[in-house]
């Protein structure tokens, strides 16, 4: 490289000031921002990552609809737990009413 | 804050609304449960029945039950003795034996008894299913692992 640019660059760079309106206590509020991010990133029982995606349209859409497909799913489950529990106890009470041993062995136990 | 606050709402809300509603759609769908009070209804649900081969069945169930009851009373009269006699008596005697085989007799009248009702109620159900209703009842009733384990099992 030539070392007279190199040295007309630095001079350059020195004398560069940034134009841009920066708004009030900016630089207070990106080192309070880094300051909190670095407090919460290791813990996800803060629930801030929660406040983070309600903020966003879909995701709380998602949210919603995920919580009605488990509760559809949870009820088709249980619904179903609960036909086979009572098909089962319908099909020992018919043994019962048709067998006579098992009603002595039922009485006698 | 507020908003949050909405949106889990709205999820609980919602969630709950789906769970009932799905219950309730599964349940008159697919999974209707059985009379409680009619010992009969397991076989109208598990064999597929229509109302004609139900009501056939029922008067089946009905003409049988009596006999049901008497052979019950028989059997419990039938151990008692036996029981009775056993505690009563330090070695084998005639008498013992001679319960021994009574209670083998109403044990063996009571098989064929409900055997013959199993096969009456396996005629009035289509063919597949009456096999497959003997097939069950053979399995709970007749056989000799079953019965020991009906004797252990809790009810």
């Amino acid at each position: 490289m030539n070392p007279e640019h190199d040295q007309r660059l630095k001079t350059l760079l020195r004398e560069w000031q940034p134009k841009a309106d920066l708004p009030v206590r900016f630089e207070s509020e990106v080192w309070h921002r880094i300051a909190m991010n670095e407090e919460k990133r290791s813990s996800w029982l803060n629930f801030d990552w929660l406040f983070r995606i309600t903020c966003q349209p879909r995701l709380a859409f998602a949210i919603v609809a995920l919580a009605v497909f488990l509760s559809m799913g949870l009820a088709t489950w249980q619904a179903q737990q609960n036909y086979h529990r009572a098909l089962a106890d319908s099909k020992s009470r018919y043994i019962l009413s048709v067998d006579p041993f098992a009603n002595v062995l039922l009485t006698s136990n | 804050m507020k908003r949050l606050t909405v949106i889990l709402a709205l999820a609980v809300l919602l969630g709950l609304g789906a769970y009932f509603v799905s219950y309730g759609i599964a349940q008159s769908m697919f999974c209707q449960m059985p009379d409680a009070s009619d010992s009969s209804s397991w076989l109208r649900q598990e064999f597929h029945l229509s109302d004609a081969q139900y009501a056939q069945i029922k008067k089946l169930e009905a003409d049988y039950h009596p006999h049901c009851v008497e052979m019950c009373a028989q059997i419990k009269q039938s151990r008692l003795a036996l029981k009775n006699l056993i505690l009563a008596n330090g070695t084998m005697t005639p008498e013992i034996e001679t319960a021994l085989q009574k209670d083998g007799a109403v044990q063996q009248e009571w098989r064929q008894d409900m055997l013959r009702h199993f096969y009456e109620i396996s005629q009035a159900m289509p063919p597949a299913e009456g096999k497959r209703y003997l097939q069950i009842m053979e399995e709970q009733t007749l056989e000799p692992e079953n019965m020991s384990s009906e004797m252990s099992a809790p009810h």
